[in-house]
Protein backbone atom coordinates (compact mmCIF):
# COMPACT_ATOMS: atom_id res chain seq x y z
CA UNK A 1 0.00 0.00 0.00
CA UNK A 2 1.60 3.41 -0.91
CA UNK A 3 1.92 5.70 1.94
CA UNK A 4 -0.19 9.00 0.96
CA UNK A 5 1.97 11.42 2.76
CA UNK A 6 4.26 13.27 1.20
CA UNK A 7 7.86 12.84 2.33
CA UNK A 8 10.36 15.48 2.34
CA UNK A 9 13.84 14.33 3.05
CA UNK A 10 17.19 15.81 2.83
CA UNK A 11 20.84 15.18 2.21
CA UNK A 12 24.04 17.13 3.59
CA UNK A 13 25.97 17.79 6.46
CA UNK A 14 24.99 20.78 8.89
CA UNK A 15 28.69 21.59 9.82
CA UNK A 16 29.95 21.83 5.85
CA UNK A 17 28.68 25.84 4.60
CA UNK A 18 26.62 25.67 1.44
CA UNK A 19 26.07 21.82 2.16
CA UNK A 20 23.92 22.20 4.84
CA UNK A 21 21.43 23.52 2.67
CA UNK A 22 19.51 20.78 2.50
CA UNK A 23 18.59 20.46 6.39
CA UNK A 24 18.41 24.17 6.31
CA UNK A 25 15.41 23.88 4.09
CA UNK A 26 13.67 21.25 5.89
CA UNK A 27 14.08 23.11 8.93
CA UNK A 28 12.50 25.96 7.24
CA UNK A 29 9.41 23.97 5.77
CA UNK A 30 8.97 22.03 8.84
CA UNK A 31 8.39 25.28 10.40
CA UNK A 32 5.61 26.12 7.57
CA UNK A 33 4.21 23.02 6.84
CA UNK A 34 5.21 20.97 9.92
CA UNK A 35 1.62 18.38 10.03
CA UNK A 36 1.78 18.37 6.66
CA UNK A 37 4.40 15.96 5.63
CA UNK A 38 6.79 13.68 7.26
CA UNK A 39 10.38 14.62 7.37
CA UNK A 40 13.91 12.93 7.21
CA UNK A 41 17.29 14.27 7.26
CA UNK A 42 19.56 11.74 5.77
CA UNK A 43 23.33 12.93 6.99
CA UNK A 44 25.66 10.21 5.31
CA UNK A 45 24.33 6.41 4.76
CA UNK A 46 22.07 6.52 1.82
CA UNK A 47 20.93 3.55 2.18
CA UNK A 48 18.36 4.89 4.77
CA UNK A 49 16.62 6.22 2.09
CA UNK A 50 15.30 2.74 0.87
CA UNK A 51 14.09 2.07 3.82
CA UNK A 52 11.64 5.21 3.96
CA UNK A 53 11.01 6.12 0.68
CA UNK A 54 9.70 3.13 -0.76
CA UNK A 55 6.53 3.69 -2.68
CA UNK A 56 6.08 7.29 -1.41
CA UNK A 57 5.79 11.07 -3.04
CA UNK A 58 8.93 12.02 -2.32
CA UNK A 59 11.01 15.68 -2.16
CA UNK A 60 14.26 15.12 -2.18
CA UNK A 61 16.43 18.59 -1.20
CA UNK A 62 20.46 18.99 -1.57
CA UNK A 63 23.40 21.06 -2.23
CA UNK A 64 24.85 20.61 -5.65
CA UNK A 65 28.28 21.15 -6.50
CA UNK A 66 28.34 22.09 -10.44
CA UNK A 67 31.04 24.27 -11.36
CA UNK A 68 30.19 26.30 -14.36
CA UNK A 69 26.93 27.03 -12.75
CA UNK A 70 25.70 30.18 -10.85
CA UNK A 71 26.04 29.91 -6.97
CA UNK A 72 22.85 29.72 -5.92
CA UNK A 73 20.55 28.61 -9.14
CA UNK A 74 18.26 25.60 -8.56
CA UNK A 75 18.01 22.02 -10.89
CA UNK A 76 14.85 20.66 -10.51
CA UNK A 77 14.85 17.34 -11.86
CA UNK A 78 12.84 14.08 -11.94
CA UNK A 79 15.07 11.66 -9.65
CA UNK A 80 13.04 8.73 -11.20
CA UNK A 81 13.44 9.76 -14.73
CA UNK A 82 16.94 11.89 -14.80
CA UNK A 83 19.18 10.64 -13.12
CA UNK A 84 22.00 12.55 -13.23
CA UNK A 85 25.80 11.99 -12.75
CA UNK A 86 26.62 12.08 -9.14
CA UNK A 87 29.59 11.70 -7.14
CA UNK A 88 29.43 9.81 -4.01
CA UNK A 89 27.17 11.08 -1.24
CA UNK A 90 29.07 9.27 1.85
CA UNK A 91 32.38 8.46 2.83
CA UNK A 92 31.51 5.01 3.61
CA UNK A 93 28.29 4.17 2.30
CA UNK A 94 26.62 3.96 -1.76
CA UNK A 95 25.80 7.25 -3.48
CA UNK A 96 21.99 8.25 -4.65
CA UNK A 97 22.42 7.07 -8.19
CA UNK A 98 23.24 4.08 -6.59
CA UNK A 99 20.16 3.89 -3.88
CA UNK A 100 18.02 4.50 -6.87
CA UNK A 101 19.63 1.66 -9.13
CA UNK A 102 19.04 -0.92 -5.97
CA UNK A 103 15.95 0.75 -4.87
CA UNK A 104 14.59 -0.62 -8.82
CA UNK A 105 16.62 -3.86 -8.10
CA UNK A 106 14.88 -4.64 -4.29
CA UNK A 107 11.51 -2.78 -5.43
CA UNK A 108 12.09 -0.47 -3.10
CA UNK A 109 11.82 2.49 -5.20
CA UNK A 110 9.48 6.14 -4.34
CA UNK A 111 6.48 6.49 -6.27
CA UNK A 112 7.78 9.66 -7.57
CA UNK A 113 11.10 11.36 -6.71
CA UNK A 114 11.46 15.53 -6.73
CA UNK A 115 15.13 16.60 -6.40
CA UNK A 116 15.46 20.01 -5.84
CA UNK A 117 19.32 20.82 -6.13
CA UNK A 118 20.72 24.03 -4.64
CA UNK A 119 24.28 25.16 -6.25
CA UNK A 120 26.94 25.79 -3.84
CA UNK A 121 30.14 27.22 -3.63
CA UNK A 122 31.98 26.76 -0.24
CA UNK A 123 31.67 23.36 1.02
CA UNK A 124 34.63 23.91 4.08
CA UNK A 125 33.42 23.62 7.75
CA UNK A 126 31.58 26.06 8.80
CA UNK A 127 27.56 27.08 9.52
CA UNK A 128 26.88 29.88 7.07
CA UNK A 129 25.43 29.89 3.61
CA UNK A 130 26.49 31.62 1.11
CA UNK A 131 24.05 34.74 0.53
CA UNK A 132 22.62 33.16 -2.95
CA UNK A 133 22.07 29.69 -1.47
CA UNK A 134 20.32 31.72 1.23
CA UNK A 135 18.05 33.19 -1.38
CA UNK A 136 17.29 29.89 -3.33
CA UNK A 137 16.78 28.08 0.00
CA UNK A 138 13.59 31.04 0.55
CA UNK A 139 12.63 30.56 -2.99
CA UNK A 140 12.09 26.30 -2.42
CA UNK A 141 10.94 26.65 0.91
CA UNK A 142 7.92 29.27 -0.53
CA UNK A 143 7.41 26.74 -3.48
CA UNK A 144 6.86 23.92 -2.00
CA UNK A 145 4.94 25.01 1.02
CA UNK A 146 2.51 26.89 -1.55
CA UNK A 147 1.80 23.53 -3.01
CA UNK A 148 1.61 21.43 0.01
CA UNK A 149 -0.63 24.39 1.33
CA UNK A 150 -2.55 24.30 -1.42
CA UNK A 151 -2.63 20.65 -1.73
CA UNK A 152 -1.01 19.63 -5.00
CA UNK A 153 1.42 17.30 -3.75
CA UNK A 154 1.58 15.60 -6.60
CA UNK A 155 3.15 18.96 -8.54
CA UNK A 156 5.72 19.54 -6.30
CA UNK B 1 8.64 18.26 -11.25
CA UNK B 2 5.23 20.22 -12.58
CA UNK B 3 3.60 18.73 -14.80
CA UNK B 4 3.53 19.99 -18.24
CA UNK B 5 6.77 22.17 -17.51
CA UNK B 6 9.39 22.53 -20.01
CA UNK B 7 11.80 19.41 -19.24
CA UNK B 8 15.89 20.31 -19.78
CA UNK B 9 18.34 18.25 -19.23
CA UNK B 10 21.39 19.14 -17.16
CA UNK B 11 23.95 16.78 -16.16
CA UNK B 12 25.11 17.63 -13.17
CA UNK B 13 28.12 16.69 -12.28
CA UNK B 14 27.38 15.40 -8.54
CA UNK B 15 25.73 16.76 -5.66
CA UNK B 16 27.60 18.45 -2.91
CA UNK B 17 30.12 15.81 -0.94
CA UNK B 18 33.35 16.61 -1.11
CA UNK B 19 34.72 15.55 2.20
CA UNK B 20 35.99 11.70 0.85
CA UNK B 21 38.18 11.32 -1.50
CA UNK B 22 41.36 9.45 -1.60
CA UNK B 23 44.50 8.71 -3.83
CA UNK B 24 46.51 6.38 -3.52
CA UNK B 25 50.57 6.88 -4.98
CA UNK B 26 52.86 3.69 -5.45
CA UNK B 27 56.65 4.10 -6.23
CA UNK B 28 58.27 0.94 -7.42
CA UNK B 29 60.95 -0.78 -9.58
CA UNK B 30 61.83 -4.16 -10.30
CA UNK B 31 63.29 -4.51 -6.83
CA UNK B 32 60.46 -4.08 -5.02
CA UNK B 33 57.88 -1.35 -3.67
CA UNK B 34 59.86 2.28 -2.89
CA UNK B 35 56.76 4.58 -1.94
CA UNK B 36 53.37 3.93 -0.86
CA UNK B 37 51.13 7.00 0.13
CA UNK B 38 47.72 6.54 1.24
CA UNK B 39 46.86 10.17 0.36
CA UNK B 40 42.82 11.13 2.09
CA UNK B 41 41.24 14.44 1.98
CA UNK B 42 39.55 13.93 4.97
CA UNK B 43 39.85 16.85 8.39
CA UNK B 44 37.32 15.63 10.62
CA UNK B 45 39.50 17.66 13.12
CA UNK B 46 37.93 21.06 12.40
CA UNK B 47 35.69 19.57 15.07
CA UNK B 48 37.77 20.50 17.57
CA UNK B 49 37.56 23.88 16.72
CA UNK B 50 34.20 23.92 16.56
CA UNK B 51 33.78 22.75 20.40
CA UNK B 52 35.99 25.35 21.66
CA UNK B 53 33.72 27.87 23.92
CA UNK B 54 30.98 25.39 23.66
CA UNK B 55 29.14 24.08 26.62
CA UNK B 56 30.21 20.49 27.70
CA UNK B 57 26.27 19.05 27.36
CA UNK B 58 26.49 20.00 23.60
CA UNK B 59 30.34 18.27 22.86
CA UNK B 60 27.86 14.76 22.27
CA UNK B 61 25.27 16.34 19.56
CA UNK B 62 28.45 18.32 17.91
CA UNK B 63 30.96 15.66 17.56
CA UNK B 64 28.05 13.18 16.41
CA UNK B 65 28.39 15.30 13.42
CA UNK B 66 32.17 14.18 12.37
CA UNK B 67 30.45 10.50 11.16
CA UNK B 68 27.21 9.71 9.12
CA UNK B 69 27.62 6.13 9.90
CA UNK B 70 28.90 5.74 13.60
CA UNK B 71 27.78 9.40 15.77
CA UNK B 72 26.89 6.85 18.23
CA UNK B 73 30.88 6.15 18.62
CA UNK B 74 31.12 9.84 18.68
CA UNK B 75 28.58 10.81 21.17
CA UNK B 76 29.85 8.08 23.30
CA UNK B 77 33.52 8.91 23.36
CA UNK B 78 32.50 12.64 24.51
CA UNK B 79 30.42 11.78 26.89
CA UNK B 80 32.15 9.31 29.01
CA UNK B 81 34.76 12.06 28.57
CA UNK B 82 32.88 14.94 30.05
CA UNK B 83 31.70 12.48 32.68
CA UNK B 84 35.26 11.94 33.56
CA UNK B 85 36.00 15.57 34.17
CA UNK B 86 32.89 15.95 35.98
CA UNK B 87 33.52 13.12 38.14
CA UNK B 88 30.05 11.24 37.26
CA UNK B 89 29.71 7.53 37.49
CA UNK B 90 26.56 5.95 35.70
CA UNK B 91 24.67 3.31 37.11
CA UNK B 92 24.76 -0.53 35.83
CA UNK B 93 21.11 0.47 34.03
CA UNK B 94 22.46 3.51 32.22
CA UNK B 95 25.60 1.74 31.29
CA UNK B 96 23.59 -1.28 29.93
CA UNK B 97 21.64 1.05 27.87
CA UNK B 98 24.64 2.49 26.54
CA UNK B 99 25.72 -0.58 25.14
CA UNK B 100 22.70 -1.31 23.49
CA UNK B 101 22.44 1.56 21.61
CA UNK B 102 26.30 1.06 20.69
CA UNK B 103 24.87 -2.41 19.34
CA UNK B 104 22.21 -0.63 17.32
CA UNK B 105 25.30 1.53 15.49
CA UNK B 106 27.71 -1.66 15.27
CA UNK B 107 24.99 -2.98 13.30
CA UNK B 108 24.23 -0.29 11.05
CA UNK B 109 28.04 0.33 10.18
CA UNK B 110 29.32 -2.90 10.12
CA UNK B 111 26.10 -4.36 7.78
CA UNK B 112 26.56 -1.65 5.92
CA UNK B 113 30.07 -2.05 5.44
CA UNK B 114 30.09 -6.10 4.99
CA UNK B 115 27.11 -6.24 2.38
CA UNK B 116 27.38 -2.89 0.73
CA UNK B 117 30.86 -1.91 0.50
CA UNK B 118 33.56 -5.06 0.98
CA UNK B 119 31.38 -8.00 -0.14
CA UNK B 120 31.14 -6.44 -3.56
CA UNK B 121 35.38 -6.98 -3.65
CA UNK B 122 35.13 -10.51 -3.01
CA UNK B 123 32.66 -11.91 -5.46
CA UNK B 124 34.24 -9.82 -8.13
CA UNK B 125 31.92 -6.48 -8.78
CA UNK B 126 32.57 -3.05 -8.62
CA UNK B 127 29.99 -1.98 -6.88
CA UNK B 128 27.13 -3.06 -4.42
CA UNK B 129 24.62 -2.35 -7.00
CA UNK B 130 26.38 -4.50 -9.64
CA UNK B 131 26.43 -7.45 -6.62
CA UNK B 132 22.85 -6.93 -6.34
CA UNK B 133 22.00 -7.88 -9.74
CA UNK B 134 23.38 -11.22 -9.46
CA UNK B 135 22.64 -11.81 -5.76
CA UNK B 136 20.23 -9.77 -4.49
CA UNK B 137 18.71 -12.11 -1.32
CA UNK B 138 22.85 -11.07 0.08
CA UNK B 139 21.88 -7.18 0.00
CA UNK B 140 18.88 -7.58 1.17
CA UNK B 141 19.48 -9.69 3.77
CA UNK B 142 22.09 -7.20 4.70
CA UNK B 143 19.85 -4.21 4.82
CA UNK B 144 17.30 -6.69 7.03
CA UNK B 145 19.92 -7.39 9.06
CA UNK B 146 20.32 -3.14 8.90
CA UNK B 147 17.03 -2.57 9.91
CA UNK B 148 17.09 -3.71 12.76
CA UNK B 149 20.22 -2.06 14.20
CA UNK B 150 18.35 1.62 12.64
CA UNK B 151 15.12 -0.34 14.88
CA UNK B 152 17.39 -0.29 18.13
CA UNK B 153 19.10 3.20 17.51
CA UNK B 154 16.09 4.80 16.56
CA UNK B 155 14.69 3.74 20.13
CA UNK B 156 17.15 4.30 22.00
CA UNK B 157 18.60 7.54 20.52
CA UNK B 158 15.63 9.27 19.29
CA UNK B 159 16.29 8.79 15.04
CA UNK B 160 19.03 5.70 13.71
CA UNK B 161 21.48 8.61 12.22
CA UNK B 162 22.88 11.70 14.57
CA UNK B 163 20.68 10.17 17.95
CA UNK B 164 19.34 13.33 20.11
CA UNK B 165 19.24 11.25 23.05
CA UNK B 166 22.15 10.30 24.68
CA UNK B 167 23.63 13.12 26.93
CA UNK B 168 26.00 13.37 29.41
CA UNK B 169 25.02 11.76 32.68
CA UNK B 170 22.57 9.14 30.65
CA UNK B 171 19.85 9.57 28.51
CA UNK B 172 17.12 12.44 28.11
CA UNK B 173 14.30 9.68 28.11
CA UNK B 174 14.59 6.07 28.45
CA UNK B 175 12.50 3.59 27.41
CA UNK B 176 10.12 1.77 29.20
CA UNK B 177 9.98 -2.10 29.27
CA UNK B 178 7.66 -2.85 26.87
CA UNK B 179 8.81 -0.39 24.33
CA UNK B 180 12.48 -3.05 24.21
CA UNK B 181 10.63 -5.92 24.87
CA UNK B 182 8.38 -4.99 21.70
CA UNK B 183 11.94 -4.87 19.31
CA UNK B 184 12.35 -8.92 20.60
CA UNK B 185 11.06 -10.72 17.65
CA UNK B 186 12.48 -8.01 15.09
CA UNK B 187 16.24 -8.86 16.93
CA UNK B 188 15.19 -12.59 17.45
CA UNK B 189 15.12 -12.37 13.39
CA UNK B 190 17.87 -10.73 12.39
CA UNK B 191 20.01 -12.49 14.75
CA UNK B 192 19.35 -15.48 12.88
CA UNK B 193 19.74 -14.00 9.47
CA UNK B 194 23.08 -12.58 11.32
CA UNK B 195 24.28 -16.15 12.09
CA UNK B 196 23.52 -17.24 8.05
CA UNK B 197 25.72 -14.13 7.51
CA UNK B 198 28.59 -15.07 9.30
CA UNK B 199 28.52 -18.41 7.23
CA UNK B 200 28.36 -16.24 4.41
CA UNK B 201 31.05 -14.29 4.78
CA UNK B 202 33.18 -16.96 6.22
CA UNK B 203 32.44 -18.97 2.55
CA UNK B 204 34.16 -16.32 0.74
CA UNK B 205 37.59 -16.25 -1.27
CA UNK B 206 39.86 -14.42 0.63
CA UNK B 207 43.48 -13.21 -0.55
CA UNK B 208 46.24 -14.87 1.39
CA UNK B 209 47.99 -12.75 3.22
CA UNK B 210 49.52 -12.58 6.74
CA UNK B 211 52.45 -10.55 7.74
CA UNK B 212 56.33 -12.19 8.45
CA UNK B 213 57.21 -13.08 11.35
CA UNK B 214 59.63 -10.17 12.00
CA UNK B 215 56.25 -7.56 10.97
CA UNK B 216 53.75 -8.36 13.20
CA UNK B 217 50.66 -6.50 13.68
CA UNK B 218 49.98 -4.45 17.04
CA UNK B 219 46.57 -4.68 17.88
CA UNK B 220 44.89 -2.28 20.11
CA UNK B 221 41.72 -2.27 21.51
CA UNK B 222 39.71 -1.61 24.73
CA UNK B 223 39.41 -4.46 27.77
CA UNK B 224 37.78 -5.73 30.01
CA UNK B 225 37.24 -7.97 32.63
CA UNK B 226 33.51 -8.74 32.06
CA UNK B 227 32.30 -7.09 28.55
CA UNK B 228 33.46 -7.49 24.57
CA UNK B 229 34.87 -3.97 25.29
CA UNK B 230 32.31 -1.37 23.57
CA UNK B 231 31.55 1.62 26.36
CA UNK B 232 34.60 1.39 28.77
CA UNK B 233 37.54 -0.79 29.75
CA UNK B 234 41.95 -0.51 29.80
CA UNK B 235 43.71 0.05 26.25
CA UNK B 236 45.82 -3.15 25.78
CA UNK B 237 47.53 -4.66 22.93
CA UNK B 238 48.91 -7.90 21.44
CA UNK B 239 52.81 -6.66 22.43
CA UNK B 240 51.68 -6.33 26.17
CA UNK B 241 50.56 -2.92 25.99
CA UNK B 242 47.93 -2.54 29.31
CA UNK B 243 47.12 1.54 30.45
CA UNK B 244 44.41 3.33 32.07
CA UNK B 245 42.61 5.34 29.09
CA UNK B 246 43.57 8.34 30.81
CA UNK B 247 47.47 7.66 29.39
CA UNK B 248 46.64 7.07 26.12
CA UNK B 249 48.39 10.22 25.13
CA UNK B 250 51.47 9.09 26.92
CA UNK B 251 51.88 5.73 24.54
CA UNK B 252 50.56 6.98 21.40
CA UNK B 253 51.65 10.24 19.12
CA UNK B 254 49.78 11.69 15.83
CA UNK B 255 51.97 13.04 13.62
CA UNK B 256 51.23 15.17 10.55
CA UNK B 257 52.04 13.89 7.40
CA UNK B 258 52.53 15.99 4.03
CA UNK B 259 50.60 14.16 1.65
CA UNK B 260 47.27 13.32 3.78
CA UNK B 261 45.04 15.50 5.84
CA UNK B 262 44.30 12.95 8.40
CA UNK B 263 47.03 12.65 10.68
CA UNK B 264 48.92 9.62 11.39
CA UNK B 265 49.48 7.56 14.85
CA UNK B 266 52.12 5.34 16.37
CA UNK B 267 52.30 3.63 19.61
CA UNK B 268 55.44 5.25 20.56
CA UNK B 269 58.86 3.25 20.66
CA UNK B 270 56.49 0.77 18.44
CA UNK B 271 55.22 2.28 15.03
CA UNK B 272 52.80 1.53 13.27
CA UNK B 273 48.98 -0.66 15.02
CA UNK B 274 45.52 -1.71 14.19
CA UNK B 275 42.91 -0.66 16.01
CA UNK B 276 38.99 -2.28 14.77
CA UNK B 277 37.01 -5.20 14.77
CA UNK B 278 40.34 -7.83 14.33
CA UNK B 279 42.21 -6.50 17.01
CA UNK B 280 38.79 -6.26 19.44
CA UNK B 281 38.09 -10.06 18.18
CA UNK B 282 41.79 -11.11 19.00
CA UNK B 283 42.38 -8.96 22.37
CA UNK B 284 38.77 -9.93 23.52
CA UNK B 285 37.69 -13.42 21.77
CA UNK B 286 36.95 -14.81 25.30
CA UNK B 287 34.41 -11.99 26.23
CA UNK B 288 31.97 -12.72 23.31
CA UNK B 289 28.97 -14.72 23.51
CA UNK B 290 29.03 -18.44 23.90
CA UNK B 291 26.97 -18.53 20.74
CA UNK B 292 29.37 -15.79 18.79
CA UNK B 293 31.94 -18.69 19.74
CA UNK B 294 30.25 -21.51 18.72
CA UNK B 295 29.42 -19.85 15.34
CA UNK B 296 32.75 -19.22 14.70
CA UNK B 297 33.60 -22.61 15.13
CA UNK B 298 31.17 -24.11 13.25
CA UNK B 299 32.25 -21.55 10.29
CA UNK B 300 35.70 -22.84 10.84
CA UNK B 301 36.92 -19.39 11.51
CA UNK B 302 39.61 -19.48 14.75
CA UNK B 303 40.11 -17.18 17.30
CA UNK B 304 42.82 -15.20 16.31
CA UNK B 305 42.59 -13.47 12.89
CA UNK B 306 45.46 -12.20 11.11
CA UNK B 307 44.64 -12.21 7.23
CA UNK B 308 43.11 -8.51 7.40
CA UNK B 309 40.81 -9.68 4.29
CA UNK B 310 38.73 -11.57 6.87
CA UNK B 311 38.18 -8.88 9.31
CA UNK B 312 34.80 -8.92 6.65
CA UNK B 313 34.15 -11.85 9.17
CA UNK B 314 35.17 -10.74 12.07
CA UNK B 315 32.53 -8.02 11.37
CA UNK B 316 29.42 -10.59 10.42
CA UNK B 317 30.88 -12.13 14.01
CA UNK B 318 30.51 -8.61 15.99
CA UNK B 319 27.15 -7.85 14.22
CA UNK B 320 26.46 -11.41 15.66
CA UNK B 321 27.25 -10.48 19.01
CA UNK B 322 25.79 -7.27 19.23
CA UNK B 323 22.82 -8.75 18.60
CA UNK B 324 23.18 -11.43 20.85
CA UNK B 325 24.05 -8.96 23.58
CA UNK B 326 21.21 -6.46 22.93
CA UNK B 327 18.84 -9.09 23.81
CA UNK B 328 20.83 -9.95 26.90
CA UNK B 329 20.81 -6.58 28.12
CA UNK B 330 16.29 -6.06 26.54
CA UNK B 331 15.68 -9.66 28.45
CA UNK B 332 17.54 -8.05 32.12
CA UNK B 333 16.57 -4.17 31.74
CA UNK B 334 14.95 -2.52 34.67
CA UNK B 335 14.46 1.08 33.79
CA UNK B 336 16.62 3.02 35.54
CA UNK B 337 14.58 5.89 38.20
CA UNK B 338 16.15 8.80 36.29
CA UNK B 339 16.97 8.86 33.06
CA UNK B 340 20.09 10.93 33.78
CA UNK B 341 22.20 12.25 36.61
CA UNK B 342 22.74 15.66 37.21
CA UNK B 343 25.81 17.88 36.99
CA UNK B 344 27.68 20.49 38.53
CA UNK B 345 29.91 22.54 36.39
CA UNK B 346 33.50 22.16 36.96
CA UNK B 347 37.03 23.29 35.76
CA UNK B 348 38.69 20.26 34.95
CA UNK B 349 40.22 17.99 32.21
CA UNK B 350 37.96 14.71 30.94
CA UNK B 351 39.67 11.73 28.31
CA UNK B 352 37.44 8.57 26.96
CA UNK B 353 38.30 5.82 24.86
CA UNK B 354 35.42 3.80 23.40
CA UNK B 355 35.02 1.41 20.92
CA UNK B 356 33.50 2.44 17.35
CA UNK B 357 32.97 -0.19 14.42
CA UNK B 358 36.45 0.87 12.96
CA UNK B 359 38.12 0.79 16.07
CA UNK B 360 39.23 2.71 18.97
CA UNK B 361 37.78 6.61 19.67
CA UNK B 362 39.86 8.30 21.93
CA UNK B 363 38.49 12.16 23.29
CA UNK B 364 39.81 14.80 25.33
CA UNK B 365 38.60 17.87 26.76
CA UNK B 366 39.44 20.50 28.63
CA UNK B 367 36.74 22.51 30.93
CA UNK B 368 36.44 26.01 32.42
CA UNK B 369 34.63 26.68 35.61
CA UNK B 370 31.25 26.85 33.97
CA UNK B 371 31.67 23.88 31.94
CA UNK B 372 32.51 25.55 28.78
CA UNK B 373 34.44 23.40 26.91
CA UNK B 374 38.44 25.27 26.72
CA UNK B 375 39.74 22.55 24.66
CA UNK B 376 39.63 18.76 22.72
CA UNK B 377 41.61 16.42 21.14
CA UNK B 378 39.99 14.09 19.15
CA UNK B 379 41.69 10.46 17.57
CA UNK B 380 39.42 8.66 15.21
CA UNK B 381 40.05 5.28 14.04
CA UNK B 382 40.99 6.20 10.46
CA UNK B 383 44.22 8.31 11.37
CA UNK B 384 44.94 5.06 13.79
CA UNK B 385 45.15 2.74 11.30
CA UNK B 386 46.85 4.97 8.59
CA UNK B 387 50.21 3.57 8.75
CA UNK B 388 49.11 -0.06 9.03
CA UNK B 389 47.34 0.18 5.88
CA UNK B 390 50.22 1.42 4.58
CA UNK B 391 52.38 -1.18 5.69
CA UNK B 392 50.13 -3.66 4.69
CA UNK B 393 49.97 -2.22 1.04
CA UNK B 394 53.48 -2.07 0.73
CA UNK B 395 53.93 -5.58 2.19
CA UNK B 396 51.56 -7.07 0.00
CA UNK B 397 52.10 -5.14 -3.18
CA UNK B 398 55.42 -7.28 -4.32
CA UNK B 399 52.61 -9.98 -4.62
CA UNK B 400 50.48 -8.13 -6.58
CA UNK B 401 53.00 -6.40 -9.34
CA UNK B 402 52.76 -8.93 -11.93
CA UNK B 403 48.38 -7.93 -12.29
CA UNK B 404 47.36 -5.80 -14.89
CA UNK B 405 47.09 -2.34 -13.53
CA UNK B 406 43.22 -2.42 -13.54
CA UNK B 407 43.20 -5.67 -11.29
CA UNK B 408 46.15 -3.66 -9.32
CA UNK B 409 43.99 -0.93 -8.63
CA UNK B 410 40.82 -3.23 -7.58
CA UNK B 411 43.50 -5.64 -5.03
CA UNK B 412 44.88 -2.43 -3.64
CA UNK B 413 41.36 -0.90 -2.80
CA UNK B 414 39.88 -4.24 -1.39
CA UNK B 415 43.19 -4.14 1.22
CA UNK B 416 42.39 -0.43 2.14
CA UNK B 417 38.86 -1.05 2.50
CA UNK B 418 39.73 -4.41 4.68
CA UNK B 419 39.35 -1.46 7.19
CA UNK B 420 36.63 0.63 6.62
CA UNK B 421 38.31 3.17 6.77
CA UNK B 422 36.30 7.21 6.75
CA UNK B 423 36.57 7.75 3.50
CA UNK B 424 35.40 7.90 0.21
CA UNK B 425 34.43 4.09 -0.14
CA UNK B 426 32.61 4.67 -3.07
CA UNK B 427 33.39 2.35 -6.45
CA UNK B 428 36.74 4.63 -7.73
CA UNK B 429 37.60 5.95 -4.80
CA UNK B 430 41.01 5.46 -5.26
CA UNK B 431 43.26 6.92 -8.29
CA UNK B 432 46.17 4.63 -8.34
CA UNK B 433 49.83 5.87 -9.83
CA UNK B 434 52.14 3.98 -10.44
CA UNK B 435 55.07 5.53 -10.96
CA UNK B 436 58.12 2.86 -12.22
CA UNK B 437 61.35 4.16 -11.37
CA UNK B 438 62.90 4.35 -14.69
CA UNK B 439 59.93 6.22 -16.19
CA UNK B 440 60.43 8.97 -13.07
Amino acid sequence: MPDSRLLIASLGHRFRSDDGVGPHILQLLWRRIGARADWYENTGDITGLLEVWQNRTVVLIDALHAPGRATGSVCRLDGLQNQPSLAAVSTHGIDLPQALELGALLNALPRSLAIYGICGENFSPGLSLSAAVQTAAQQIVAEIAARVISGCQADV
Amino acid sequence: MTKGSKSKTIKVDYLARVEGEGALYIRYDDSGVREVQLKIFEPPRFFEAFLRGRDYLEAPDITARICGICPVAYQMSALHAMEDALGLAPNPALHALRRLVYCGEWIESHTLHVFLLHAPDFLGYPSAVAMAADHRQIVQMGLQIKRAGNALVRLLGGREVHPINVRVGGFYRIPRVAELHALRDELLRARDLAMDAVNWAASLPFPHFERPAGAPYEFVALTHPHEYPMNTGRIASSLGLDIAVQDYEQHFRETHVGYTNALHSEHIGYGPYMVGPMARYNLNYDRLSPLVREVASDAGFAPFCANPFQSIVVRSLEVLYAFDEALRIIDQYQQPETPYLEAEPRAGCGCAATEAPRGLLYHRYGLDQNGKITDANIVPPTSQNQKTIEADLRLMLPGFLHLPEERLRRQCEQAVRNYDPCISCSTHFLQLHLQRESDA
